[in-house]
């Protein structure tokens, strides 16, 4: 816009404020408050580049910009009050009910956090699956639940989300059953030390299992037969690892491909979570070594590819 | 004190003022129309301005104008303008949604200006954050605008690392370690020796010093999938190992990457971490083109 315009405007508001201080007859208040108002408006720009100029951490600008225009807010109301009185009490209970309708958002997230905190539906360090996102659980804040997937990325899953939804619960409780006592050896008093201890056994007993169902398409070129010997020599070599034996089912057959479910079993999630994808490359490697290997004696030659100095441990 | 003496003059001239403003609107319109030195985006303000006056002094006229208003006795007044101002609020409250979303994010904190995320599809950093939006530069160099309230109910990806001790080496490595290099996961662990180990550690001191001499605290572990065939796997995992470590001085750190499914295609996950995003921005495009490169080629 061209300057003249800009002087337009000028003069406009300087008529406008000599208007209101001198010929409006409104009270001193409402022209002090009129005043205050326009102090705020004309210092915010220059107040939020001090602040960013000031301030690195992002927090505590946004927090001190907020009671800035909190106060802001206070002095126009306070304004409007003096202006008129029903003019108030309208926009108040405008804002109120405006303002209290969007607190569904709000109190939707935290009441679900607060019952996905007590519900017992899972637990932090747990691995689940919600709204299509696998991984571990890392936080449950005010309005989101925090996931680590697979690859470790972390997702924030709104707590809403999370508890009005179908939850996979690769991690769950299972009771230890113990060989029940003989009557005689109950009576013996003076081994009570031992019941005690019995006892917090029992307590104690509903340990954590995790069991992650991984489903994979084998192709039609590996023999049947081969399939379980296979298996079995990844799943023994990983049952160190994980702790329990992992197994398989077969699931189905599509397009000359078979599906089968694939169970990683372990006691602690977090092994499941970092294991996993080095299983998934053993069993990758021990299904299709001819595929997978095809070229690569001739490429190690061609390019001089020494074989590693130190024997690797493999399967 | 009502503007006119009686109702029926009061609407002569309240629909007589109503008819002038909205031949005042229309007059503005062919005007602006004509004159050609206002640029467009101001014309449309004024416009917009000009009307939304014009709606306001009608209804003042409407409501100051008729005697009979002002003879209701002052309860039912006030029962009209709360049931108005109601009415009103319920119309006009997704306006305050995003504000009331903007209060919650920065209480929760979930995400800071400078992060690499994805949210509603959208994968980019994170530019500004405002009481009612949050403006994200996506890869592709455009700028979206996500308001609170879709913030709010919405699933977020973050790709950035916030290290919460900076001074310590081992657990510098320990933060920013992915779950596969936990369960040394890497593909050509046929080829893994003591002297690859070595070089792996080295690369990350380097990280960590970049990290330390430049003041940063966080770091960007970016990730996306690529999908290869069986056939002559061993080589390409080879050609896509040795891209990466020509990678290396461009993000900072040579990418990584892992097998994570299997069916009719191998599928991989590539993994690149930078301390800048601008280098994530600049140089994936350019690395998932190599890549695609070996694995068509």
């Amino acid at each position: 816009m061209k300057k003249r315009y800009y002087a337009l405007i000028y003069v406009i508001l300087i008529a406008i404020a000599f208007w209101v201080f001198y010929l409006s007859g409104w009270e001193q208040l409402i022209i002090d408050l009129i005043i205050v108002s326009v102090i705020f408006y004309i210092l915010r720009e220059p107040f939020t580049a001090l602040l960013n100029y000031l301030l690195k951490k992002r927090l505590f600008r946004a927090g001190i910009l907020t009671i800035y225009n909190f106060v802001w807010g206070f002095f126009l109301l306070w304004l409007l009050f003096a202006i008129s009185l029903e003019l108030f009490i309208a926009i108040i209970s405008f804002l109120i009910v405006a303002v209290s309708l969007n607190f569904k958002i709000i109190l939707n997230n935290m009441t679900s956090g607060t019952l996905l905190l007590t519900s017992g539906q899972f637990e932090i360090g747990d691995l689940v699956e919600t709204n299509g996102i696998q991984g571990i659980v890392q936080e449950i804040n005010l309005n989101y639940t925090r996931i680590r997937e697979f690859d470790g990325v972390s997702v924030l899953i709104p707590n809403s989300n999370v508890y009005g939804t179908t939850v996979v619960k690769f991690t769950h409780e299972k009771f230890k059953i113990f060989k029940p006592l003989k009557k005689g050896e109950f009576k013996k008093k003076k081994y009570y030390r031992d019941y005690i201890k019995l006892i917090n056994k029992i307590i104690s007993s509903n340990i954590k299992t995790t069991i992650y169902v991984k489903q994979i398409e084998i192709l039609g070129s590996l023999p049947p037969e081969n399939l379980d010997g296979i298996l079995s020599k990844v799943f023994d070599f990983y049952e160190p690892i994980f702790g329990i034996r992992s197994d398989y089912a077969v699931d189905t057959t599509k397009f000359g491909r078979l599906k089968l479910n694939l169970y990683v079993k372990s006691e602690k999630p977090s092994i499941v979570h970092n294991y996993l994808d080095s299983f998934l490359r053993d069993l990758l490697f021990q299904l299709y070594p001819d595929e997978l290997y095809e070229g690569w004696e001739d490429y190690k030659k061609e390019h001089s590819i020494e074989p590693p100095k130190k024997e690797v441990k493999e399967i | 004190m009502a503007l006119f003496t009686d109702d029926i003059q009061a609407l002569i001239y309240v629909a007589i003022i109503g008819a002038s403003l909205y031949s005042l609107c229309r007059l503005s319109t062919f005007l602006f129309d004509k004159v050609k030195r206002v640029p467009i985006i101001r014309k449309n303000k004024i416009l917009f301005a000009i009307r939304i006056v014009s709606i306001l002094v009608f209804f003042y006229f409407m409501i100051e104008g008729f005697p009979s208003f002002a003879t209701i006795p002052p309860e039912y007044t006030a029962i009209i303008t709360s049931a108005v101002s109601i009415a009103l609020a319920f119309a006009a409250s997704g306006v305050f949604s995003n504000l009331i979303a903007g209060i919650l994010i920065w209480i929760v904190d979930p995400i800071d200006i400078g992060d690499v995320v994805k949210i509603k599809g959208y994968k980019g950093v994170i530019k500004s954050m405002t009481l009612t939006k949050v403006i994200i530069e996506t890869f592709d160099g455009i700028i979206v605008e996500i308001t609170n309230s879709d913030m709010v109910s919405s699933i977020i990806l973050n790709y950035t690392l916030k290290l919460k001790y900076r001074k310590n080496f081992t657990r510098f490595k320990r933060e920013i370690r992915s779950p596969q290099d936990a369960g040394n996961a890497r593909i050509d662990i046929d080829l893994f020796d003591d002297e690859k180990r070595k070089k792996e550690e080295s690369d990350i001191k380097n990280l960590y010093t970049m990290f330390l001499e430049n003041d940063h605290s966080i770091i960007h572990a970016y990730t996306f999938t690529m999908k290869v065939s069986y056939d002559g796997f061993r080589v390409k995992v080879q050609k896509m190992r040795k891209l990466c470590n020509d990678f290396a001085e461009k993000f900072g750190y040579p990418p990584s990457f892992h097998i994570y499914d299997f069916s009719y295609e191998i599928f991989l996950k590539f993994r690149i971490m930078s301390l800048e995003w601008r280098k994530l921005f600049r140089y994936q495009p350019e690395f998932a083109k190599e890549l695609y490169k070996i694995i068509l080629g």
